[in-house]
């Protein structure tokens, strides 16, 4: 019965400083590239380069391995080399205002147009006000006013003479007009008027008749003339403004005559000032009030572009997008991407308790300002936000950009608002996320996988190897410089890549958990200035990681006090029945450590079920009920055989009260079943971890390193006896990154840790007998564990086969 | 009137009848009580003649708008007239409380001619409004206005209905012109702000026209004033009027041969865009 035991060097990989060519990392290069994560540098690379629609990226992989920085540093290189794109403006749409028309133009012009139109407007206004103040103006219109003027004038002049021709008079009231029988100039007295004879009357009568007559026609026709003489005056003024108009107009029409859209843009501005000249004119004065009363009236702030009078800003250009020519393509990070953040929005503004908006409010979202580049989203972020993943869908789906509020996208609200031109989408998206989200997104969304069709995956892990750990060393360096960190000394480089391994917890590999990686180096750095020290050194490392594990530790602890007071009962030491040291592993926040638990077995005779108190109490996961079925079809198949399997047990993690899950305590479970059912003690200084199958192979479990440490923890505060020791799966040994005071223990002979392959090997060392293998008949050789646990269950079968033969008798009787 | 720091108690008289044409003449000749310290005194005139027509069985009242017959008796007359005297009431009321002057107001019976004449005896400038047919132009009150013109011992400010007139002052000038007292008047205006006068100067003859422009500048440069000068030929009331257009206020003599005649002045005040002041 030699059992073998791990040596003190498979405890551990070591990184000798010795082997690292450098001095301190102030020796290294910096290393610009994408480490460690070649299959998704060939990813990234394939999905940027591709231009097809639904090419959208996924980079998926754990927080802090450095996706960010990756797709930053592909998508900055690639977009160096492409064009710049054009930008976009927003003006307005003198047809149907509430419809805001957009301009593209060659990048930078846009800003170009904008100042352009502002001079055009205060060009304008300048030239008309000149114009409309001028003599020549002021003239001509009096003229038309004068003409006009006299036309009623004269016409009532001819009237006044008609009637005083027929012996009237013409008085004026208030509201309107008399005509009464005069003589000698004045109005006739009613006496003398009664003395008329009855036939004169009615001659002054149909005269008086026939003058009101002709006064109607008179009055029926001063609007008629009103009319003419606006007409004549909006000729004059459409003239006038034709003229100082198309002078300033034309000069622009030749600046931009390459872009159509920006000459029927100035078509329409030439029209509407023409044909809103007057208003246009009093926008001067209006200007300087709005300028100071939009403030005082809204009580907000309000942009410089959106002052100005009225009549002023319709002219204006809202330019959404301004590139600068030769920067290359844009590559936008939105890390708040609500829906308005990104399909933009329309703003409006607070006038005497009215919201109003207009084209200069449209405000771009994170696809207007990454349009012909590339925009990157967190994806957690984006589908924490209400519609935004599904704006987000709808843009990608039609490319193009429609900015319409939420209200307005569900039909929750009717309200009239400005429905701005689409503006046609070119862009490619780069989701970051975790692999859970991107495998449900898939899963639950087809349109997902149709929109993101490139997965770039990246690897939470990298191979320990020699060229690996120098590219470690350069990217360590690199983090030093940026991150302004005094130089790390080798040993010290040496240190953090050991601890990337125990990141990793793999001897073979190297976490790349960059952001794990960054923060050891500031705490050590921290550490390093405390120490007065100029190089970072290896016990600077060594203090920052145990200065981070005491931070997080405080629960372990509570646990382990609890354990050495006894409150909660784990043996170090001696033997019992059906009662060992099982190893489960807690994570706390990023904070991962073990605790021994005990676990006990009862057995009686029954009908074969072996009851699961975990999952009974719905204390138990899934996977650890798989673990005790599994186990139940290893004693079935191997103790079962031709016999009953009479004997019922129950399995339970002693003082457990939360949840328990997985399977690396079934061998653990295994061997208290065993004991119990076979009444042969177990060593209560060993700790068991390691799943087992149907045939009673060990297999592999995770966290070995802190179960290891976990139980050599509360041997060593009870003090090491030398007997002390952990079994672990043999497939688990290369996962070992051991603490320094583990190894060492186990180097003096005061631990052990056990690479157990079978259970057998495992009961073995627990139970101190041998396990014994069935010959060809299945018989186990005598005195073996095997053996005792078989004839037991022999025995049991056959109480049970009594127990039946008795109970008809009985009933017969 | 002669000049605006004189301490010297004033009177304006505005002739009202409640319509926007009396209210603007009201407005311009608060802005020259507030500058020159003079009192406004408001009188509208209930036209007897209209009352008496009101009592001819056959009159009939036509709308100047509608051209609906209307009722028309004596008690409607004498309604509107009331609201009427009401409105103009008010309407000086307000202007002068703007301007921060004092006035008084009264209401008089008898012909508006009559009236407006016995009540300029006593003031140092009548400002009258005009009114009309056109909806846009005024007509000058032509009877009334050619009987203030000969018997009023001050002067007469003319003003229009519509707009603003917040154009620069013009001076119109002969070489009968009392050049002085025309600068002098045109202080009274709340412009004088503006140091330039225009000189509108009417002559046959360059030389003349040279002449008056030479005093006028000396008159100005006394007063700290500067002028623009423009020779507009011999008097033409409508190249005059024309040239008002733009202008804030216009200055001439009553005897100014523009409008010597009747005739003249009627065309004169027909076509001329801003308010004159004719000074005696």
């Amino acid at each position: 019965m030699n059992h073998v035991e791990l040596e003190p060097e498979q405890l551990r990989r070591v990184c000798d400083p010795t082997q690292l060519n450098f001095r301190t990392t102030s020796d290294l290069e910096d290393i610009e590239d994408v480490v460690a994560q070649p299959r998704a540098v060939e990813a990234l690379a394939f999905g940027i380069g591709v231009e097809h629609q639904g090419y959208n990226i996924y980079a998926l992989g754990p927080p802090g391995i450095g996706k960010r920085f990756a797709v930053e540093r592909f998508l900055r290189a690639r977009a160096e080399s492409r064009d710049t794109p054009d930008d976009w403006c927003y003006v307005n749409n003198f047809q149907e205002p509430h419809k805001p028309r957009c301009i593209r133009l060659p990048g930078g012009r846009g800003v170009e147009l904008e100042r352009d139109m502002e001079q055009l407007s205060e060009d304008l206004s300048a030239a008309l006000d000149a114009a409309f103040a001028s003599d020549e103006y002021k003239t001509r219109r009096h003229v038309i006013d004068e003409e006009f003027g006299a036309r009623p004038e004269s016409k009532f002049a001819e009237l006044r003479e008609h009637a005083e021709k027929r012996g009237f008079v013409i008085l004026r009231t208030p509201v309107g007009v008399v005509f009464a029988p005069r003589r000698d100039g004045e109005v006739l007295p009613p006496e003398e008027f009664e003395k008329i004879p009855e036939g004169q009357r009615q001659e002054i009568e149909r005269d008086m008749k026939e003058l009101q007559a002709e006064f109607q026609e008179f009055v029926g026709q001063l609007p008629d003339w009103e009319r003419e003489r606006q007409r004549r005056l909006r000729q004059l003024n459409r003239e006038v403004t034709h003229n100082a108009v198309t002078r300033l107009i034309s000069e622009l029409r030749a600046k931009y005559e390459s872009f159509s859209d920006v000459l029927a843009y100035l078509d329409q501005v030439e029209r509407d000032v023409v044909d809103n000249a007057r208003a246009f004119l009093a926008a001067q004065g209006q200007a300087q009030a709005h300028a100071t009363s939009d403030n005082e009236i809204t009580e907000v702030p309000v942009p410089e572009s959106l002052k100005g009078a009225p009549a002023l800003r319709r002219y204006q250009v809202n330019v959404v997008v301004a590139n600068r020519d030769g920067k290359g393509a844009p590559v936008i990070f939105e890390d708040h991407p609500t829906y308005g953040n990104l399909v933009g929005r329309i703003e409006h503004l607070s006038q005497l308790g009215t919201l109003t908006t207009d084209f200069r409010l449209i405000r771009p979202g994170a696809l207007h300002r990454a349009n012909g580049g590339y925009l990157v989203i967190e994806a957690r972020q984006l589908l924490m936000q209400p519609f935004a993943y599904e704006g987000l869908k709808r843009a990608l789906q039609s490319r193009e950009i429609r900015i319409e509020s939420l209200g307005q996208a569900l039909s929750l609200v009717a309200t009239i608002s400005l429905e701005p031109e689409t503006i046609p989408l070119d862009v490619k998206v780069v989701l970051l996320g975790d692999r859970m989200l991107y495998y449900r997104l898939a899963a639950l969304d087809p349109e997902f996988s149709e929109l993101f069709k490139v997965a770039v995956d990246f690897d939470d892990e990298a191979e320990w190897s020699g060229p690996m750990v120098t590219t470690y060393c350069r990217t360590i360096a690199t983090m030093v410089r940026r991150e302004d960190l005094r130089p790390f000394g080798r040993d010290a480089v040496a240190r953090i890549v050991e601890e990337c391994a125990r990141m990793a917890g793999d001897q073979r590999k190297l976490s790349t958990s960059m952001s794990r990686m960054i923060d050891l180096l500031r705490e050590a750095d921290y550490f390093a200035g405390s120490a007065g020290r100029d190089v970072a050194s290896k016990d600077d490392v060594q203090r920052a990681i145990e200065a981070r594990e005491y931070r997080s530790n405080r629960v372990k602890e509570r646990l382990q006090e609890q354990t050495l007071r006894e409150v909660l009962m784990i043996d170090c030491a001696g033997t019992r029945v059906g009662q060992i040291n099982g190893l489960s592993v807690m994570q706390l926040a990023d904070y991962r450590f073990a605790r021994p638990t005990r676990i006990t077995a009862r057995v009686h005779m029954g009908k074969g079920n072996v009851v699961d108190i975990e999952r009974e109490t719905e204390l138990g996961g899934p996977i650890h009920s798989k673990g005790v079925l599994i186990l139940t079809g290893f004693l079935s198949a191997r103790y079962g055989g031709a016999k009953p399997f009479a004997l019922s047990a129950s399995l339970v993690f002693e003082q457990s009260y939360g949840g328990v899950d997985g399977d690396s305590a079934s061998s653990a479970e295994l061997y208290a079943l065993l004991s119990a059912i076979g009444d042969v003690p177990l060593r209560q200084s060993l700790a068991v971890t390691g799943s087992i199958n149907q045939h009673g192979d060990v297999q592999a479990i995770g966290g070995v390193n802190e179960k290891i440490e976990g139980f050599f923890d509360l041997c060593m505060a009870r003090g090491l006896t030398g007997t002390q020791g952990v079994l672990i799966p043999k497939a688990n040994a290369d996962h070992l990154m051991l603490r320094h005071d583990v190894i060492k223990a186990v180097d003096e002979d005061s631990f052990h840790i056990y690479p157990i392959e079978h259970v057998d090997q495992g009961i073995e060392l627990l139970t101190g007998m041998e396990a014994g293998k069935s010959d060809a008949l299945g018989n186990f050789p005598d005195g073996s564990v095997n053996a005792i646990v078989d004839a037991r269950i022999a025995a049991m079968a056959e109480n049970m086969a009594k127990i039946g033969r008795d109970r008809p008798k009985a009933d017969d009787e | 009137m002669t000049a605006p720091g004189d301490s010297k108690a004033r009177r304006i008289l505005v002739a009202l009848d409640a319509s926007p044409a009396s209210a603007a003449a009201c407005t311009t000749a608060a802005e020259i009580a507030a500058t020159i310290g003079a009192e406004l005194i408001g009188v509208f005139v209930e036209d007897d003649l209209l009352l008496r027509s009101a009592e001819l069985p056959l009159t009939q009242l036509v709308g100047s708008h509608s051209a609906e017959i209307l009722p028309f008796s004596s008690r409607d007359i004498t309604s509107q007239l009331k609201v009427q005297a009401e409105r103009a009431r008010r309407a000086i009321a307000t202007i002068a409380g703007r301007a921060n002057v004092a006035w008084s107001f009264r209401i008089s019976r008898g012909g508006v001619s009559t009236v407006l004449k016995q009540a300029a005896v006593e003031v140092d400038l009548v400002s009258v409004g005009s009114t009309g047919w056109s909806r846009h132009r005024e007509q000058p009150v032509g009877t009334t206005l050619a009987s203030l013109f000969g018997d009023s011992r001050g002067h007469i400010l003319v003003t229009r209905q519509s707009g603003q007139h917040t154009g620069p002052i013009a001076i119109v000038l002969d070489s009968t012109s009392p050049t002085d007292e025309l600068i002098e008047a045109s202080m009274a205006f709340p412009r004088t702000a503006q140091s330039e006068r225009e000189l509108f100067i009417v002559a046959h003859h360059e030389a003349t026209a040279g002449e008056v422009e030479r005093t006028a500048r000396a008159g100005l440069a006394a007063r700290g004033l500067h002028g623009k000068a423009y020779w507009l030929g011999p008097p033409q009331p409508g190249l005059v009027a024309r040239s008002s257009a733009g202008r804030g206020v216009l200055i001439m003599a009553a005897r100014c041969p523009v409008v010597a005649r009747d005739i003249d002045l009627s065309r004169f005040l027909r076509a001329v865009a801003c308010p004159v002041l004719f000074v005696r």
